[in-house]
């Protein structure tokens, strides 16, 4: 089992490194950060000397090089706009964005296990004909449109909600909301889908020659086993979230990580971006650890391999 | 005797059921009507399709809509299909439960064991602690070792033989009144078989319950019942005192499947010659596994070579190493006296014709995307030269006739065929290449009895009229002594014991191949000695001079 972690743990590292190489030259193909942050007007030896001072007119590869020092001694490098370490934003904003995506990841699960395993018992009924149907609009609406619909309908025609930014809770529907739509249709379809098939398995027939009552059967039985093909998908799921946040985050005007990475690329903020993307994959790395070690825990085949 | 009788345990009264199909409703279980007392031991019999199982679902309340279910069955005078659904469960696991044929997968593999058998108690409203407590009690009664720490073990950490004993103490948990097996032991080796069905009848002693037990082997029922029902076709075609009903069957089908277990297939085994096909102290390793370990065996011409031994024995190896479908890792397989190994070129050519291969699974051996013609006629494309172009259909169609289907089968797909048909096809492609050997791997294994009593008979008279020789693996020994001329028992990969097969079966040396012999439930001195009862219950209200021909049979 540990052994099993480590070497996860090893193939992160090896996928981190290939991130850092290619966050670094991408950002590089964005265009010079001189042009961007200089006054049109100013010299060629303004331009010069900004240079030299952030290292820019150093050939490529020896940047690089020097970056991955600095990176190997936690130093993200400064950030051209604000003065300040690039990690201090991108710590300041990842918090924010790590909330909102727990908040839509544990409504997601929740409500999608209840309402595919009830959508799952009555196969073909009207219940889960209405939650089919409804869960394959939710994960194939386009969040940018429901979220520019949400704020046109919610905010502007009937003045309930904030257009953006945060502060109570009401500004979490909007974003919670558009956020939930995929994740949860997806996660309703394969956790109906995984319902069926436990329902349907020899141990649940055994289960109900028990006695075991419907409710048991479902929440007792299936639910853990279906949770096996579903946990998967919500890690996947987990991830895209903090991807969708780009946009639902830029429409709310929420400060998240999103809203941070927009305006670094906006800025040719280099470092700040790259450090963001880097904070962002490392989080993604450790939930797809802590998945592993979920599925394990909940499969003891696995455990034993 | 005269009293009021009680109800009975349990009433099965005129009980269909059909299931919804595309084409409209199939019936699996047609007006079948049954009952059982208290104490009592009753036996349904039949092949896959007679609806035995579905009838168990039915009384077990396992069947959903869109199944329909029809007739009714009581329970100690209750009826169970009528009764509100709480009172029902109350009944299910305490008053009546259920074993099935295959322990693992219904087990849930995601629960310690011992959780679940006390489930079946905290379900009835005991506390947890005395579920635990019973359970632990019963994981020792029923044979599991060290209870304590196998407990919190899971269904994939035990052998098949003691998830059928985990099985056996969830359904024993409440000291239910009635108990229904369905295939308790048809995936168990014959000696593991035996090891449950003596600890079935411990705890019916025990705990003085009721028995339904559903199985296709009539040795099987023999052993455990008193009395026995016929299905065929979700039809009860004959019941009656099993002793009666297997002296003296009534139904021409209950004679088919009882002429079958006695029937002999044997031929004279032609004078011995140099071997065709020999094995010299063969070795194979999976790994640190050895599999087979020093294994040597021969056939010679027209000769049948049975191979039997449970699984893991290392008989399917021995089987591939023969067709060269794997290779040795010691040892040596000689086709007529040249190492398969060492040929190539036109020697290979003529050892891969002349050595063919027929396996268990009929199902997933023949290409499902290929016609009947296309699969007969492809070792011909691979072996030009064998029978010329122009007559491949005529000369597949031959083939289709000598293992008894239809030349109009030649553009139809194996998915359009029963298990017995496709076996038969297999068959039929394995003698495309007119081999002199045909290794059967488990050939009739997966098939009914009728079935298989047919394709025995398929490759014995195949025998006769082609000269064949065939190497028959199988783990079924009243097949393998009725049909072989020499036997090999293999187990853990070594040859314990060979020689001719009538005096292997009658005087086995080995404790094992007698361990063998003793586990498998065998019919033949039991039939002898019921048919030898001074007057058996006359077959029909008047017995005539003559008699119903089924009187006299035996």
């Amino acid at each position: 089992m540990t052994r099993f972690m480590l070497g996860r743990a090893l193939h992160s590292l090896v996928a981190l490194l290939a991130l850092v190489v290619l966050v670094f030259f991408l950002a590089r193909l964005t265009g010079d950060p001189t042009n961007l942050f200089l006054p049109m007007d100013a010299s060629l030896a303004e331009r010069q000397a900004f240079a030299e001072r952030h290292g820019f007119d150093e050939p490529l590869l020896v940047q690089f090089w020097s970056y991955l020092v600095d990176l190997a001694h936690l130093d993200f490098g400064m950030s051209l706009f604000q003065a300040r370490p690039a990690i201090e934003p991108v710590l300041g904003a990842f918090p924010v964005t790590l909330r909102l995506a727990l908040v839509t990841m544990v409504l997601a699960l929740t409500l999608s296990v209840v309402i595919g395993s009830v959508a799952a018992y009555g196969p073909g009924g009207l219940f889960d004909r209405i939650a089919s149907l409804l869960s394959i609009l939710g994960a194939s609406t386009p969040d940018f449109w429901i979220a520019i619909v949400g704020i046109l309908f919610f905010s502007v025609s009937l003045g309930i909600l904030p257009t953006s930014g945060t502060g109570t809770g009401w500004h979490w529907i909007m974003p919670v909301g558009v956020l939930l739509l995929r994740p949860l249709g997806l996660l309703t379809q394969v956790v109906r889908a995984a319902m069926i098939g436990v329902l349907n398995s020899a141990y649940v027939k055994t289960a109900r020659a028990k006695g075991a009552s419907p409710r048991r059967v479902i929440f007792v039985h299936g639910v853990r086993n279906a949770m096996l093909s579903v946990i998967t998908v919500a890690g996947d799921q987990a991830a895209a979230l903090i991807n969708g946040a780009v946009i639902v985050e830029t429409v709310f005007g929420w400060p998240g990580i999103g809203n941070l990475m927009i305006n670094a690329i906006k800025q040719r903020d280099f470092a700040v971006l790259q450090a963001s993307i880097l904070v962002t994959a490392l989080a993604i790395f450790v939930m797809n650890l802590l998945i592993d070690i979920a599925y394990s825990r909940l499969d003891p085949r696995i455990r034993a391999g | 005797m005269a009293d009021p009788a009680p109800a009975p345990l349990l009433a099965v009264e005129r009980l269909a059921v059909d299931f919804a199909t595309e084409t409209g409703w199939f019936a699996a279980v047609r007006g079948v009507g049954f009952e059982l007392a208290r104490d009592e031991s009753l036996a349904v019999i039949g092949e896959s399709g007679s609806g035995k199982s579905v009838t168990a679902a039915a009384i077990m309340g396992l069947l959903d809509p869109p199944a329909r279910i029809l007739g009714d069955v009581r329970f100690a005078g209750e009826s169970l299909l009528t009764m509100a659904p709480d009172r029902r469960r109350s009944l299910y696991g305490r008053e009546l439960s259920i074993i099935f044929q295959d322990p693992l997968t219904h087990l849930n593999p995601v629960q310690p064991v011992g959780w679940q058998i006390g489930e079946v108690c905290t379900i009835h409203g005991a506390p947890r602690r005395e579920a635990r407590e019973r359970a632990l009690e019963l994981l020792a009664r029923v044979g599991i070792p060290d209870p304590l720490r196998r407990y919190a073990a899971y269904p994939h950490e035990f052998s098949g033989g003691q998830r059928q004993r985990i099985m056996i103490a969830m359904a024993m948990a409440l000291r239910p009144r009635l108990l229904i097996a369905d295939e308790p032991t048809t995936a168990l080796d014959v000696t593991v078989q035996a090891q449950i069905l003596e600890l079935l009848a411990g705890l019916r002693e025990e705990y003085g319950m009721s028995l339904l037990m559903i199985t296709h082997d009539l040795g099987v029922a023999a052993e455990v019942a008193e009395r026995v029902v016929v299905m065929r076709r979700g039809e009860i075609v004959e019941a009656g005192s099993l002793p009666r009903v297997f002296a003296a069957p009534r139904h021409p089908y209950t004679r088919e499947l009882l002429t079958d277990r006695s029937e002999e297939y044997r031929s004279p085994a032609p004078a011995a010659a140099a071997p065709l096909l020999a094995v010299e102290n063969l070795a194979i390793r999976y790994g640190a596994f050895r599999a087979v370990r020093g294994v040597s065996a021969e056939v010679g011409k027209g000769e049948i070579l049975g191979v039997i031994g449970e699984s893991g024995s290392g008989k399917s190896s021995l089987a591939a190493a023969m067709l060269r479908l794997r290779p040795c890792d010691g040892g040596a397989v000689r086709f007529r006296g040249q190492d398969i190994w060492a040929l190539d070129g036109p020697g290979l050519r003529d050892y891969r014709r002349s050595v063919q291969a027929v396996f268990q699974d009929p199902f997933s051996s023949l290409n499902p995307r290929m016609t009947v013609e296309r699969l007969i006629a492809e070792p011909w494309v691979l072996n030009p030269g064998v029978v010329p172009r122009a007559r491949w259909r005529e000369r597949a169609a031959e083939l289709l006739e000598m293992v008894g289907l239809a030349p109009s089968d030649l553009d139809r797909y194996p998915g359009e065929f029963s298990g017995g048909q496709r076996q038969r096809i297999a068959i039929a492609r394995a003698l495309a290449l007119e081999p002199e050997i045909v290794v059967c791997d488990e050939a009739v294994s997966a098939l009914d009895m009728t079935i298989q009593a047919q394709v025995i008979r398929l490759l014995a008279d195949l025998r006769g009229r082609l000269g064949l020789a065939y190497v028959f693996i199988a783990h079924d020994l009243t097949l393998v002594r009725k049909f072989v001329d020499r036997v090999v028992v293999m187990k853990a990969g070594e040859v314990v014991e060979a020689g001719p097969a009538e005096e292997v079966f009658a005087n086995p040396r080995h404790p094992y191949t007698r361990q063998l012999i003793d586990s498998s439930p065998e019919l033949g001195p039991k039939l002898a000695e019921w048919r030898a009862l001074p007057d058996p219950p006359a077959p029909g209200p008047a017995r005539g001079a003559g008699g119903p021909p089924a009187a006299g049979g035996g």
